[in-house]
């Protein structure tokens, strides 16, 4: 069985394994040639604006040189995991039933749990396997570039690098295997996949995600350049943190609300502004870099269970109906 | 008779779907050796008897027995079962579809399939999306017998074939039925690939078996009889009747039991298989009268 699964998977096996490659080589080539430009600029080392050497100047005319790739490879990274498990999972089985060869297949001497867990593994794993590879490719050639994607804690940072990729593509196979299975139908098991992939993906992001860890909360004074935008380089949150939530308090310590609609265009900086409505000191409570792999492991839990859980809906389907 | 003298053994089968019984009160036993023809409509619950057979369908009402042993979520090991549209993997070679055969089987003669491709002049490296009708076929059953079954289904096997190789077919089948003495069960919805092979006969209508046995001795019951059309002429009793057709100013009876002499001014005659099944398939659906074309062509 695993030869007849492994034959009937060949040709797309490939093709996933070569784009793979090809947005792997993609990664490579940018982090040596930022890591080049790092270098030859003198702010090597340099993931976000700090004192002294990693100058916002210096900074930001990094951005602007690799502002084109960083808006690119971050589209490429989201549609290719989801994809690559949408073609494995969707016609897995739904061709099968489409040509009817579920019936040559079962029809001989082998059960049907065991040709749809082969069929499941043999399609699955390599596939799942090589989006994990291209995970962590873009983890490493996305490091250098950090201060240009905004770091890995927000969209679509975390979303593209580290364990979650796979994940995520494991997701998309599991839906696509599982509709296909239930419905029959490649078109439609392809629609579904897509459909349920965003309700599901984009609801861990925002129900679960801001909940792994309790956020880190710092407090600064206005005039340091504490508060969120200042050029002061002195802000509560760091460049590559995930901020979830910000307070303000007077000269006093009590709190007070921020409106920044009514700042002006004759406020030169944003301490102008803050200070005009009262406020002396900012406190934000946010996510930082430190804890993406925690993160990224808490999600790729989350993602991956419920993939378990649609192979199950599957498996019991299978159970229950055949013909 | 036991059970290893029974090939293929239904009772009380039923399947209902969503629209309603596909196969109801199915009762038969298939004696080991015959060459079955499984005749009927379509509709008629031929594909669902059959899927039923391989393990793969659930019966909703009743159990069927493949050489003995009820079939449960698999098909019996001995059972060879050739679906409608003769499901093969398009984009293997059929020297990869024989591999995926030996696969799939603990016991697999593979000579033997290789065998029947050599015969059917098939090429080995061909791919199985690019080979007609009758050589995908050939090349299906090469498979369906290199598992060596001693009981073989198909369904519909002629269904979209040429007549050359609707004969070719047939004739593969035939001679590999007669030299392994296999019980074979083949569906049609067109009587004339089964009158000369078939030696049992199992008709469904409108998902139930409305005859079930040996040809002689179907044919050795029932007699037609041809006389002057008018009410209460023959005497023979309605029970009897299988049907009463007209045909020009005459009234052509086909009657089961009896014998004897005929009633006076009426003639006698053996039915023809084709003319049986007929009779009992039109007699079947009162509301629907199929042409000659369409169940005998």
């Amino acid at each position: 069985m695993i030869w007849v699964a492994w034959r009937q998977q060949r040709t797309q096996l490939l093709i996933s394994v070569l784009l793979v490659g090809l947005v792997s080589a993609l990664l490579a080539f940018f982090r040596f040639d930022a890591l080049e430009y790092l270098r030859s600029h003198g702010i090597e080392g340099c993931l976000r604006i700090e004192k002294e050497r990693c100058t916002s100047s210096a900074m930001n005319a990094f951005a602007s040189e690799y502002r084109t790739y960083v808006s690119v490879v971050p589209m490429l990274l989201l549609c290719l995991p989801v994809l690559l498990g949408m073609f494995a999972g969707a016609p897995l089985f739904a061709r099968e039933f489409e040509q009817g060869t579920h019936i040559f297949a079962l029809s001989q001497g082998v059960r049907r749990g065991r040709w749809w867990a082969t069929k499941l593994v043999v399609a699955g794993v390599p596939v799942i396997g090589a989006v994990a590879a291209l995970g962590l490719a873009a983890t490493w050639g996305l490091r250098p570039l950090n201060f240009v994607t905004h770091g890995r804690m927000m969209t679509p940072g975390f979303e593209t690098q580290g364990l979650v990729v796979a994940a995520y593509a494991a997701l998309a196979f599991a839906l696509g295997a599982t509709v296909g299975l239930l419905a029959r139908n490649t078109v439609i098991a392809m629609a579904a996949t897509l459909a349920l992939y965003v309700v599901f993906v984009a609801g861990v992001g925002a129900g679960a995600r801001p909940m792994y860890l309790d956020p880190v909360e710092k407090r600064g004074s206005v005039t340091a350049g504490a508060a969120i935008g200042s050029g002061r380089g002195g802000s509560v949150v760091p460049d590559d943190a995930w901020r979830v939530g910000d307070s303000y308090f007077d000269a006093s310590g009590v709190e007070v609300t921020f409106d920044p609609s009514s700042c002006q265009s004759a406020d030169s900086n944003i301490e102008t502004c803050l200070e005009r409505q009262g406020i002396a000191t900012v406190s934000a409570r946010f996510h930082p870099d430190e804890n993406f792999w925690k993160f990224q492991l808490a999600e790729s839990g989350i993602v991956l269970v419920i993939g378990f859980l649609l192979l199950g809906l599957g498996g019991w389907g299978l159970h229950k109906r055949l013909l | 008779m036991t059970t290893t003298d029974t090939a293929l053994e239904a009772v009380d089968l039923g399947r209902r779907y969503r629209r309603g019984w596909a196969l109801q009160n199915c009762s038969f036993a298939l004696p080991a050796g015959r060459i079955a023809g499984l005749v009927g409509p379509n509709g008629a619950g031929k594909s669902t008897l059959m899927s039923m057979s391989t393990g793969l369908l659930r019966p909703t009402t009743g159990t069927v027995r493949v050489l003995g042993q009820e079939s449960r979520g698999g098909t019996h090991r001995r059972l060879a079962f050739l679906a409608q549209d003769k499901p093969l993997y398009r984009k293997f070679t059929v020297d990869e579809m024989l591999r995926a055969g030996r696969a799939l089987n603990p016991s697999w003669d593979d000579q033997h399939a290789r065998r029947l491709v050599r015969e059917a002049g098939v090429q080995f490296d061909a791919q199985v999306g690019t080979l007609s009708g009758g050589q995908r076929t050939r090349v299906a059953l090469a498979v369906a017998f290199g598992r060596r079954p001693a009981l073989l289904m198909l369904d519909e096997p002629l269904a979209d074939l040429d007549p050359l190789a609707r004969e070719e077919v047939m004739q593969t089948v035939l001679s590999e039925v007669r030299q392994t003495g296999m019980t074979a069960l083949i569906s049609s919805h067109v009587l004339a690939d089964m009158e000369g092979p078939c030696n049992y006969l199992l008709l469904l209508a409108s998902g139930r078996v409305h005859l079930a046995g040996d040809v002689p001795t179907l044919l050795a019951e029932h007699r037609v009889l041809t006389g002057p059309r008018h009410v209460g002429g023959h005497g023979v009793p309605a029970a009897a009747i299988v049907e009463s057709r007209a045909d020009g100013d005459r009234e052509v009876l086909l009657v089961r039991g009896g014998g004897g002499e005929p009633p006076i001014g009426w003639h006698q005659s053996a039915p023809t298989l084709e003319a049986l099944a007929m009779a009992y398939l039109r007699s079947s659906s009162p509301s629907r009268v199929p042409r000659r074309s369409e169940v005998a062509a």
